[in-house]
């Protein structure tokens, strides 16, 4: 049974610590075309060096979302393409890929039109898209003291 | 043509109540998202006018609201469904109406009646609970009827020591004219009389369905209980902005019964209009106070977790009964001492 002062003592405490954020306020909100997060690690965007690739389609086979298909090319090898719209960039298939033909990059910012502009082929993988910067934007991180978030201006 | 009805007393206090309200409404609409987003590490409405910090959401949402298309769905009680809204606004701004700005702007003209007008936007305050029944029964929705029972039982637990803490007051003041109510202030009503005041404002909480209370259309158990099948214009109608229409009237008369109203000391206003600047002053100063008093009804949604019903229920009939009670004995004995 919690007693009556220990509830009005909860009340006002509750109603404190809310005037105090009202105040001050924590904000960790970013402002993203303006302000962007800084990962400390990114998986992104998906490339191929197609003179590497041994078409051993281990990468198609580790794919959790089946996402690469392995195209026929002239040489009568087959190379992978992968569909952005299913990939969860999870790169376990540049993991497993015992040629290193595939590498990663931190490109995470891609938007298309149209779905099928999703479905790369394995020369469209070869070299990684242009991204395109329309507004000045400062590299922001969260970081936690004593448990508390707050946003941090990191140096560019 | 005679232009004099243009300084009627009651048609500048009909304008000034509509716009005022109208203004006031958006104001605390605009300081709940705002203040709930600072506490909660959010920066809330801010594209719409950076410079504002997001004032104009409001508009933008309001017009959203208003030119969306108003469904009414198979199975509902489309007489009630459809009037329900227009009723619930009705009753919870038509109480504020009753209510003089100033001693001279005011909508009942005979002084003889103002008492009744002071009782009966009581009555038509606790009605609002009333509609929002209507609206629950008429949407035929499990949700709504939830929310609905809800709200039926949540009056049990408020009504009582609301018009109790009503009483202490009236029996303290010794009068139901509002204009004598503002004159017998020497000291505010809130600190003559803690007690009620803190019933009042707890029973307001409850009645307006604000947060540690709000649970006839908590959210997150029954999708804005009677409110869950509307959309548009109904829903500014009701849960949008009916709702705070009756948090404005609930602290229109909190403000006139505790927080001494229009009252300024050592101001003395003439009659009306010759002396058009001073009950504006009055008028202002009144509906500031109103509206601080909705700002720390909004800002309550930013500090509380939601109480569970019967808790409610518990702490109306153990806590807020016997707090209002010992509010009226404190009334009765401040009257026998002289005060």
């Amino acid at each position: 049974m919690t007693s009556v002062g220990y509830i009005v003592k909860a009340t006002i405490d509750a109603l404190r610590v809310a005037a105090r954020n009202f105040v001050k306020p924590e904000r960790i909100t970013v402002y993203y075309p303006y302000e962007k997060l800084e990962y400390v690690r990114m998986r992104g965007w998906i490339g191929l060096w197609t003179e590497k690739c041994t078409s051993c389609m281990l990468c198609a086979r580790i794919c959790p979302t089946n996402a690469i298909k392995m195209y026929p090319a002239p040489n009568a090898k087959r190379y992978p393409g992968v569909d952005y719209g299913r990939c969860i960039m999870c790169h376990f298939c540049i993991d497993i890929c015992p040629a290193d033909a595939l590498y990663p990059t931190d490109i995470k910012e891609l938007a298309w039109y149209n779905y099928r502009e999703m479905i790369y082929t394995p020369d469209m993988e070869r070299e990684p898209p242009k991204v395109e910067e329309t507004y000045k934007y400062v590299k922001v991180s969260i970081k936690y003291e004593n448990g508390i978030p707050r946003k941090i201006e990191t140096v560019k | 043509m005679d232009w004099g009805f243009l300084f009627s007393a009651r048609l500048w206090f009909f304008v000034l109540m509509f716009a005022a309200s109208g203004i006031v409404l958006l104001t605390v609409v605009w300081f709940e998202r705002k203040a709930a987003a600072r506490v909660q590490m959010r920066v809330g409405p801010y594209h719409v006018s950076p410079q504002l910090g997001g004032y104009l959401q409001l508009l933008a949402d309001a017009f959203k609201f208003i030119i969306s298309e108003p469904i009414v769905h198979k199975g509902a009680y489309r007489l009630l469904f459809m009037w329900g809204p227009a009723i619930f606004v009705t009753l919870a701004f038509g109480a504020s109406l009753l209510i003089p700005l100033t001693p001279e702007l005011r909508l009942i003209r005979d002084v003889n009646l103002l008492p009744y007008g002071l009782v009966f936007s009581l009555v038509v305050l606790l009605l609002v609970s009333i509609a929002i029944v209507l609206i629950g029964w008429s949407a035929n929705n499990k949700f709504a009827y939830i929310g609905a029972a809800r709200e039926a039982l949540i009056v049990t637990a408020y009504e009582l020591p609301l018009l109790l803490s009503f009483l202490a007051m009236v029996i303290l003041y010794g009068t139901l004219n509002p204009i004598e109510i503002v004159e017998r202030q020497w000291l505010a009503g809130a600190l003559l009389n803690p007690l009620a005041f803190l019933v009042f404002i707890i029973a307001t909480a409850m009645a307006t369905a604000k947060f540690p209370f709000e649970i006839a259309d908590y959210e997150g158990d029954v999708a804005t209980g009677p409110y869950s099948d509307y959309g548009g214009i109904f829903l500014v109608l009701s849960f949008a902005g009916g709702a705070y229409y009756a948090t404005f009237s609930y602290s229109f008369l909190a403000t006139l019964l505790f927080l001494g109203g229009w009252g300024i000391p050592n101001f003395a206003v003439g009659s009306w209009p010759q002396d058009m600047l001073g009950h504006l002053l009055l008028a202002g100063w009144f509906l500031l106070k109103t509206t601080i008093l909705m700002m720390f009804f909004a800002f309550l949604r930013a500090a509380m977790p939601v109480l569970r019903l019967d808790h409610t229920l518990l702490f109306g009939w153990r806590g807020l009964l016997v707090l209002s009670i010992l509010a009226v004995v404190w009334s009765v004995v401040l009257k026998f001492v002289g005060i």
